[in-house]
């Protein structure tokens, strides 16, 4: 699914380039549930943000389902990313002014999903993650477990072939961390290839392959 | 999707009340002085524009040279008209307006002193395409002494009754030797038989009148040196009016020439050599009422009293006010985007994320600003319906938006909308939505981004303002140096009769028993002064021939002209009672003497060649000071003073009075008058008064741009406002910091202040020079004029720099004086 080919991340700091990532070479099967873990700063988060094409890499080679992202255009990489891929943010990164209901129905928007069908698949996600009582509520109402679970949900409602997550718990307590790590391994089951970046030796376990990242390499 | 857009768009606007209010109310209070602006631009654009066929209609001026003393003259000889008529092909047809001085007309019980009656041809109909209510355009004023009157004189007159073929009798409240003498008076208008009744004229016609009486009612006019009526030709489809300016010339030759030749002794040919000129041009309808003075170089003086004139330079100063105020608004609501731009970066890079590529971001902005652009507009419109009435008040015009009234008003005004909304929404739009998701979304609190771009709004704003504020400075300094500037004589305490004709020879015992009232200290009749249109002729200078005349402007005053209005003599003499030679005599001001450019003129003569009989020569008595006796927008010219018979009375009586118990001083002036003027209304004023009318342009001009400097500022101050209150609390943090290293409260607020003071110093920098440019061209339109003062240049600066500083620091105190410990613990 996802095949990273000498891919190196670096800033032109006036003279000096500072590297973020290192000649990287990895490839994701579809079905897989990756950790990324590594300490402060090891890029980890800028790696997750190239494979979501969030982010472009300064050089290497890129290929999602054997295309050549790194050569694609913006309105093509945004084309291919709403179409595959769901983003969960340690910051859950809701849309404040929207509520739960709203929030849910966003993506399907950008995707031009029809009204009906679409007021049909948020009842069904709301229902699935028994957040029905609190659709009218907007972000700012709800707990941090809550906020993210909505954030879950808005990935997953699209229904993208990944979801990258960024420590999705890394500001939950460790009871509401352990519920959203369950439903991403749940989903993991259903098919749903999972990518996530994560601190936690625990939320590693979660997934089927954990790969260590240091100043920007990749630890063997 | 659109409603997802307008949700969160609406949802902004609740959640973020301060910005929400800032941004609609400064965009509205914008919108309406806009559209006010706007409306009073159109209004004067559209003069005379509602004529059928306005684009073929001229009127014929003389424009002359001789002996380097230009002149534009409105009014061109009697046979002008017809004369163009029969030698020029391209000339439809013409008309010509005639003044022949008022009357006081009579029907039934009710009299009226009328002043508004002019004379023309049966033709004005057809030049001047305006309604007939009753009566027959083509016929009703082809015989003498017949009569068209407008709607409102017939309400008047005659209520609800049918007006045409009734007569309305000329009172004789004129003696009749006056009018005989002045030519007005004949037996054939003793009375005028009403033949049609038109609508008023339209408030946007630069001509108007109440009564339009047949030309052939007076003697016409027929010779071809004399200025006595103003001519307005029709040119056919399509002819090229410079192609008919040529053909004039010839005209000149044929027609002026022998009534030169025999006048001055010399041949138009020798009189046109010398550098001279003399020729009649043309000036399309259209551009009197704007562009008369200005392009065509028209004398004022020789306009009919009733024409209506402004300055296309207004035109330019209201455009540049209604864009820029606009340009205020437009610019807070880009400022306050920006400033809330990180909190909306956010949204932007989630959005990203849930697959929006960059147009939707676009257009959602777009539908944000639009958003905000209609409930401005739509409040400025409700603002516009509470401040129109004081608009028209100052402006003096009667404008009102009506939604329905054209086709293109409502298309207009959501296309208005859409522009304000595209142009304040471009920044948000582009701007925010190039953020990339990973740059925004990798940290929690970005780093601050500070447009430069917020910089060179601020300071465009307060440029703008500054700009208005040194105007509005200098207008009204000017407008007081002509209230205080000495005119060289007293205008204090004079109060005037303009209505004295009334009294005609009764003249004298009228102001006897005047005299009689010990808080009444002189009386002097003469002609009417401080008006346009103070009369000008060639005068020759000690010989009776020649075409070297110099152009000298006349009165005529009595014996106690000089003491009642205190003008100082230089040299020689003023009329006296003693000399009854006086009558042909004349008293000249500096400014004459200094035109004849002899060491001692007294003792010679001036003759005025129009007939040159006795009455046309004048022995120079006396030099008086200059004195202003038209506005200040002129310079003092060359002016000869002739003596008022004393046994006839002009319009004007002047009376200089104490104003200890001045309530019963006008009373007994008023007693007095009914005594001597059989019931007729005494018209009296205060001179002061009279002399501040002359400036109401300006005046206007000065209060719109008082008011709408002070709302500039208002606009901009606002968005400061809004801007400082962002500042402050985004820097919460570094401030509460710098507390805890040891700043105090004063250097924390000179920190937070700081940024904004360098902005309005640099927009002080931009604002002068461009201020000076415009305010000096301004004052070239006075004769008399004040210089620019660079204290009114600190001073507006200096006005805006305490303003912005005062809403600043507002912020600033209470972000310094904030609990360090509370603004830390935040986040």
């Amino acid at each position: 699914m996802i095949k990273l080919h000498n891919i190196e991340k670096y800033y032109n700091n006036k003279i000096i380039k500072t590297f973020v990532l290192r000649n990287i070479n990895m490839e994701i099967a579809e079905g897989e549930f990756v950790s990324i873990m590594g300490p402060s700063g090891a890029g980890k988060t800028t790696l997750l943000n190239i494979i979501g094409m969030l982010d472009s890499a300064s050089e290497g080679e890129y290929y999602f389902y054997d295309e050549p992202v790194h050569k694609m255009n913006e309105k093509k990489l945004s084309q291919l990313h709403k179409s595959y891929i769901g983003f969960v943010f340690q910051q859950y990164h809701l849309i404040d002014e929207l509520t739960v209901y709203e929030n849910l129905e966003t993506p399907l928007l950008y995707q031009k999903v029809k009204t009906n069908d679409r007021k049909g698949r948020v009842a069904e996600t709301l229902d699935k993650f028994n957040m029905v009582a609190k659709k009218d509520l907007f972000p700012n109402q709800l707990s941090g477990g809550q906020q993210q679970l909505v954030a879950i949900a808005r990935a997953i409602i699209a229904q993208p072939k990944l979801i990258l997550a960024d420590e999705p718990t890394g500001n939950l307590h460790s009871d509401q961390g352990k519920e959203i790590m369950e439903i991403l391994k749940a989903l993991n089951k259903q098919g749903t290839t999972i990518v996530q970046v994560t601190h936690s030796e625990t939320n590693a376990e979660y997934g089927n392959r954990i790969i260590h990242l240091k100043d920007g390499w990749i630890e063997k | 999707m659109l409603k997802n857009y307008l949700l969160v768009a609406y949802r902004n606007l609740v959640r973020n009340k301060t910005f929400t209010i800032i941004n609609i109310a400064g965009l509205a209070v914008g919108v309406t002085c806009f559209i006010a602006l706007t409306l009073f631009i159109l209004n004067e654009l559209s003069y005379d524009r509602f004529y059928k066929n306005a684009g073929q209609i001229y009127r014929v001026y003389v424009k002359s040279n001789i002996n380097k003393n230009e002149s534009c003259n409105s009014k061109t000889p009697g046979p002008l008209g017809e004369t163009m008529l029969q030698n020029i092909p391209e000339v439809q047809t013409f008309t010509r307006i005639g003044y022949f001085g008022n009357y006081n007309f009579r029907y039934g019980e009710k009299t009226f002193t009328e002043n508004s009656i002019y004379a023309v041809d049966s033709t004005f109909f057809d030049v001047f395409s305006l309604q007939f209510l009753e009566g027959n355009p083509k016929t009703a004023l082809n015989r003498p002494n017949t009569l068209v009157i407008t709607e409102s004189s017939a309400r008047k007159y005659f209520g609800s009754v049918d007006p045409v073929g009734k007569t309305l009798v000329v009172n004789r409240a004129y003696p009749a030797d006056y009018l005989t003498r002045n030519g007005i008076y004949t037996d054939s208008c003793k009375q005028f038989f009403i033949t049609g009744v038109i609508k008023d004229f339209p408030a946007n016609s630069h001509f108007s009148c109440n009564f339009l009486t047949s030309i052939y009612t007076y003697q016409i006019n027929t010779a071809w040196l004399a200025g006595a009526y103003s001519t307005y030709v029709v040119l056919k489809d399509g002819a090229n009016p410079a192609a008919v300016e040529k053909k004039l010339v010839n005209i000149v030759y044929d027609y002026v020439g022998p009534q030169a030749e025999k006048l001055f002794g010399v041949s138009i040919k020798q009189i046109l050599q010398n550098g001279n000129q003399y020729s009649y041009r043309l000036q399309p309808l259209t551009s009197i009422y704007l562009r008369s003075i200005r392009d065509y170089g028209i004398d004022l003086n020789t306009e009919w009293g009733d024409i209506k004139s402004s300055d296309i330079s207004y035109i330019y100063i209201f455009s540049a006010v209604a864009v820029f105020i606009l340009l205020l608004a437009v610019i807070n609501f880009m400022n306050l985007a920006t400033a809330r731009s990180e909190k909306r970066a956010k949204e932007v890079g989630v959005r990203k994320t849930l697959g929006s590529s960059k147009m939707p971001l676009v257009l959602q902005f777009f539908t944000e600003a639009i958003l905000m652009s209609f409930i401005s507009v739509s409040a400025g419109l409700a603002l516009l319906e509470i401040i129109l009435p004081y608009f028209n008040g100052i402006v003096g015009k009667n404008l009102h938006l009506n939604f329905f009234g054209s086709f293109y008003t409502i298309p207009m005004l959501i296309l208005f909308v859409l522009i304000v909304g595209i142009v304040a929404g471009s920044y948000p739009a582009f701007y925010l939505s190039s953020f990339k998701p990973a740059d925004i979304l990798k940290t929690s609190s970005g780093k601050s981004r500070r447009g430069k771009l917020r910089s060179v709004l601020v300071i465009t704003q307060f440029a703008i303002s500054i700009i208005l504020l040194i105007g509005t400075v200098t207008i009204k300094d000017q407008l007081d140096y002509i209230q205080k500037k000495n005119l060289g004589f007293d205008k204090e305490n004079l109060v005037y009769i303009n209505n004295a004709s009334f009294l005609g020879s009764k003249i004298e015992p009228f102001k006897q028993e005047l005299l009689q009232n010990h808080n009444i200290i002189s009386a002097s009749n003469s002609s009417r002064m401080f008006v346009s249109g103070i009369p000008g002729s060639g005068y020759l200078f000690n010989q009776k021939t020649g075409f070297d005349p110099l152009s000298i402007q006349y009165v005529k005053a009595d014996y106690d002209f000089l003491k009642t209005y205190k003008i100082q003599l230089i040299k020689g003499r003023f009329f006296s009672k003693v000399f009854p030679s006086d009558s042909s005599a004349t008293v000249i001001n500096e400014a004459a003497a200094k035109l004849i450019g002899v060491s001692n003129p007294i003792g010679s003569y001036l003759f005025r060649p129009e007939g040159a009989s006795a009455e046309n020569t004048f022995k120079i008595i006396g030099i008086i000071k200059d004195f202003n006796y038209q506005s200040l927008h002129k310079k003092i010219g060359a002016l000869a003073i002739h003596l008022q018979p004393e046994n006839q009375s002009s319009n004007n009586i002047t009376i200089r009075i104490r104003t200890t118990d001045l309530k019963n001083t006008l009373n007994y002036i008023n007693r007095t008058w009914q005594n001597f003027s059989n019931g007729e209304r005494m018209n009296l004023g205060f001179l002061d008064k009279r002399l501040e009318q002359l400036y109401t342009s300006e005046q206007k001009t000065s209060e719109v741009a008082s008011v709408f400097s002070v709302l500039a500022i208002f606009i901009a101050c606002l968005g400061l406002f809004g801007l400082a209150a962002f500042v402050a609390e985004q820097r919460t943090k570094e401030i509460g910091m710098r507390k805890v290293l040891g700043a105090s409260v004063p250097e924390l607020i000179v920190l937070l202040s700081k940024e904004f003071t360098k902005w309005v110093i640099i927009a002080n920098i931009i604002a002068w020079p461009v201020a000076y440019y415009i305010m000096n061209n301004w004052l070239q339109n006075f004769a008399y004029r004040i210089d620019l003062s660079w204290w009114v240049f600190v001073l507006s600066g200096t006005i805006a720099l305490l303003i912005a500083l005062a809403t600043v620091s507002m912020h600033a105190i209470k972000a310094a004086t904030a609990n360090p410990v509370k603004s830390l613990r935040y986040e």
